[in-house]
């Protein structure tokens, strides 16, 4: 059973890989994105280099790195003891490290929000609207495409071709394959074998598709010191972003499409070039959101975009608008344990999250409840599902 | 254009907003037969409740200042209403303004040299 340990260990190192990548951008996370959240409590731009700020995030940094290389080598040493486990630990090992950041975050929410107060810091809360950008039509004029048109080029491209082939192929073709990539199961071809991979690189190009126009549905939190800077930014960081969706879409439709010459049967590929594939196509998916998040910062803080001299002139305006007293509390108070967007007035359903450059949903919205409630149904019933399968084959 | 609302300002949402667009009206920030965002947008950029934005928007109407269509919207008056309305009202507030000159003490030229800087700043053109 050689070759089923060779499959074990694969698991295995791509789990470690994903662990290690994960707990990296996790532990540098709060010197990444914006300086003007700490930890999910607003504070002034200028208190980002206050002492007592610095050393929160350091503690953040160091218990995350400590998780890191705790779920590393408790996952290292569940593999040796029972290398069947492997599957278990995919599953688990990022999950855990995630759990560790939600249980470190809250209490340094808790530490910012007093450090807030003990130092008065007070930060305008003002609500911005860009109005040339400020109707959905014109927003998602602005989203490049081309990547969605050429995936699906290729998947019509792929089914033509199929459909080429389809009459040359034998009458009854191998179905499944087994852990050492031989043969186990056959069936009648039918029509079905040629649609069946574009169709799924079909679905996964709509899933991009759909989370790209979501993107540009989401509200933004632009910087309160620099509006008209931020939304410039933000413009260019959703145009780099969907690039990079239409990227890991159009990697995502090679590896379905790929698969096509093993479902029509006209070549089997060893279990090397299997496994090495599909290592590399994931690790292809997961350094662009890496490299975007540390090049442009959260929500594109990083970025310095070209400016039009009417932006220009904007921020000149800006900066000499005098606003009335400001009070201590700003949108904090909306965000209930720095983490979850709870506010009645805001008709928006989609808002840009605190933490990490996901977005947030308003829970105070109805069809936010619904979402959320949906989308945990799914969660938990998929790690139910599959922590009695694996279990099951160990 | 950037719209922006101070939420602890004393001075009410709606008023900030019908502010902004008539001083972008007056120093061409906001062209006539320019769109506007509508009701429904403006107020999920801003965060603020849809009625809020409506009561703007209405008062604008009302003064002149935005033409509302069912299809294209909200968009800026091609051509503002005859100045003779406005004036009266302007009188009025001016009257006021002086008198509060006035009484702190404020001389005619000090009081004639802030509405200059004000009409220069509003209006974009010096």
């Amino acid at each position: 059973m050689e070759n089923l340990s060779e499959m074990y260990f694969f698991i295995f190192a791509l789990s470690e890989a994903i662990c290690l990548a994960t707990g990296i951008l996790l532990s540098i996370l709060p010197h990444i994105t914006r300086k003007s959240l700490l930890f999910g409590v607003r504070i002034p731009d200028a208190a980002k280099s206050d002492p007592g700020v610095i050393h929160l995030k350091r503690i953040y940094t160091s218990i995350m790195i400590g998780a890191t290389v705790w779920v590393l080598a408790a996952g290292a040493w569940l593999y040796f003891v029972r290398p069947d486990s492997a599957f278990l630990l995919s599953l688990y090992q990022p999950t855990i490290l995630l759990a560790a950041q939600l249980a470190v975050f809250i209490p340094l929410w808790k530490k910012s929000i007093k450090i807030k107060a003990d130092n008065g810091w007070k930060v305008h809360n003002i609500g911005t609207s860009q109005t040339a950008s400020a109707s959905v039509k014109g927003r998602l004029k602005e989203m490049p495409r081309g990547w969605y048109v050429i995936c699906t080029a290729l998947c019509v491209l792929a089914v033509i071709s199929g459909l080429a082939v389809y009459p040359s192929m034998p009458e009854t073709i191998v179905t499944h394959w087994n852990g050492n990539m031989e043969a186990d199961a056959w069936a009648a071809k039918s029509l079905m074998d040629v649609f069946f991979m574009p169709l799924i690189a079909f679905g996964m190009i709509l899933l991009m598709l759909g989370s790209n126009i979501i993107l540009y549905f989401t509200k933004l939190q632009v910087s309160l010191e620099n509006p008209v800077l931020s939304y410039a930014q933000h413009k260019l960081y959703r145009r780099m972003m969907s690039r990079m969706l239409g990227f890991i879409a159009l990697i995502m439709t090679l590896m379905f499409i790929l698969m096509m010459p093993m479902v029509l049967n006209l070549y089997a590929p060893s279990t090397a070039v299997m496994y090495t594939s599909i290592f590399v196509l994931t690790i292809l998916m997961i350094i662009p959101p890496v490299w975007l998040s540390v090049k442009a910062g959260q929500a594109g803080s990083r970025l310095k975009p070209v400016l039009s001299s009417q932006e220009e002139k904007e921020m000149k305006a800006f900066s000499t608008l005098s606003f009335g007293r400001a009070i201590d509390r700003g949108d904090d108070s909306f965000w209930k344990l720095g983490l979850f967007y709870y506010n009645k007035d805001d008709p928006s359903l989609f808002v840009e999250d605190r933490f990490g450059s996901n977005g947030g949903i308003n829970l105070a919205k109805a069809s936010g409840k619904i979402i959320v409630a949906v989308l945990a149904v799914f969660v938990l019933a998929a790690y139910g599902f599959s922590t009695v399968l694996f279990i099951t084959m160990m | 254009m950037l719209l922006s609302v101070d939420f602890e300002n004393e001075m009410p949402i709606y008023m900030q907003i019908y502010e902004q667009i008539v001083l972008a009206i007056s120093n061409g920030n906001l062209v006539p037969g320019e769109a506007l965002p509508s009701v429904r947008s403006l107020s999920a950029d801003i965060g603020v409740n849809i009625h809020t934005v409506n009561k703007s928007y209405a008062i604008l109407r009302d003064e002149g200042y935005l033409k509302m269509s069912h299809r294209s919207g909200a968009t800026v008056s091609m051509m503002m209403p005859d100045k003779s309305l406005i004036i009266a009202s302007m009188e009025d507030r001016l009257r006021q303004l002086s008198a509060q000159a006035a009484a702190h003490g404020i001389g005619h030229h000090e009081f004639v040299r802030m509405a200059e800087n004000a009409y220069i700043e509003a209006s974009g053109k010096s």
